[in-house]
């Protein structure tokens, strides 16, 4: 479903929630995003979001594409690709342009579909701990 | 006109041969200016700010860390190009600069290549590199729009730019700060770090049991603290070498 050109941005986060912290108010970045703690409010990206698997987000939520692995307890809004990996807990309703559910995930909500018809079908390549790996090691040569 | 301010821990006995040389080697390159000495009397802010009417072409701060996070802290933003000669221990900003040593420092001034950089401001102070606090009972706001609240024992770092080496995110040049937040977690044995990212230009940070920041390695700066960025506010002689 995600473009390999999507993979590589992931590695480019500029926001990385770690899972030691909480964060509460409205989150509004233009970057990659990473969410691995707490957030209570809203996240808003223009970039790519991916929620780690012991994230817990009450929140609502907008970003160009995302994966989600961790809970979530409020509205997502993906403008492009929505992956629900088999850790995923979503209690809300969801707008997206596709999506990918893995068996496992757990999904309470609506879910509204847009621009279906104009969509390609593309390869799968899924976004996983890999990458979300690579960007810990980054994070850590820097500090 | 040069001006070369010599910190007061060089009047030291171990430092004279050490400053008996820097002097030499400026002479010989021909960037040879007016010494200044700081002493009990005679602060580096006053001798910065009675040296800049006479509208001098370079200030060079001889000393470490905390010489130079003085310096920028007395230029009062004035324009004016400065460098560093390294000299003694905590000189982790001058190595970042591309300057290894006193020679080296010596070198890179008469090659004069001048680079424009940001600098952080906490509390109205200018800082270099970074400032960096515990994170017990600490919270940050970032752009008056969310906080956030480490849940554990670790440190909080604000960087403009990164001296622990290259290939990291700091660019002093982006008008943006880095927030690193480290929490420690399990035992002694199993210590595992979460580490957490976060961009802006606009951080204020309040310690309930008012731990103080540290700036640049050298200066303690009280909270509640507002932390900002002056865009392009220092011009510095640089190495080639240097890390951004």
């Amino acid at each position: 479903m995600f473009k390999t050109d999507k993979n590589s941005e992931f590695k480019e986060a500029e926001t990385i929630i770690g899972p030691s912290v909480k964060v509460e108010g409205d989150f509004v970045g233009q970057g990659n995003l990473i969410v691995e703690g707490v957030v209570k409010g809203s996240v808003k990206t223009d970039g790519n979001l991916k929620v780690g698997d012991q994230s817990k987000i009450e929140a609502s939520i907008a970003a160009a594409n995302a994966i989600i692995s961790g809970e979530i307890k409020g509205d997502i809004n993906i403008k492009g690709d929505l992956e629900l990996t088999a850790g995923a807990k979503i209690w809300g309703d969801i707008e997206t342009e596709t999506i990918c559910i893995a068996r496992g995930a757990f999904f309470s909500g609506k879910c509204t579909m847009n621009d279906i018809n104009n969509k390609k079908p593309e390869e799968n390549n899924n976004i996983g701990e890999k990458e979300m790996k690579e960007e810990k090691e980054k994070i850590e040569e820097e500090i | 006109m040069h001006i070369y301010i010599f910190d007061y821990f060089l009047k030291q006995k171990k430092y004279e041969k050490i400053v008996a040389k820097i002097e030499t080697r400026l002479t010989d390159l021909g960037l040879n200016g007016k010494n200044c000495h700081v002493g009990p009397l005679k602060s580096l802010t006053s001798i910065v700010r009675d040296e800049l009417k006479n509208n001098p072409k370079t200030v060079v701060a001889i000393g470490n860390n905390s010489t130079l996070n003085q310096l920028i802290n007395s230029l009062e933003g004035l324009p004016v190009p400065i460098g560093i000669i390294p000299v003694g221990a905590n000189n982790e900003i001058s190595r970042s600069f591309g300057i290894k040593d006193e020679d080296d420092a010596c070198n890179v001034l008469s090659a004069r290549l001048i680079e424009t950089i940001d600098l952080g401001v906490i509390n109205n102070q200018y800082f270099i590199s970074s400032a960096k606090i515990q994170n017990k009972e600490t919270v940050i706001e970032i752009n008056n729009q969310y906080t956030i609240e480490p849940t554990g024992p670790g440190n909080i770092e604000i960087i403009n730019l990164n001296i622990k080496g290259k290939n990291n995110r700091s660019n002093p040049r982006d008008g943006l700060l880095e927030l690193y937040i480290t929490v420690s977690q399990g035992g002694i044995i199993t210590k595992n770090i979460d580490k957490s990212l976060i961009q802006s230009n606009n951080i204020i940070v309040n310690n309930l049991i008012h731990k103080d920041f540290i700036i640049d390695n050298s200066v303690e700066i009280k909270t509640p603290a507002q932390i900002g960025v002056a865009k392009e506010r220092l011009k510095i002689i640089i190495g080639r070498e240097r890390i951004f």
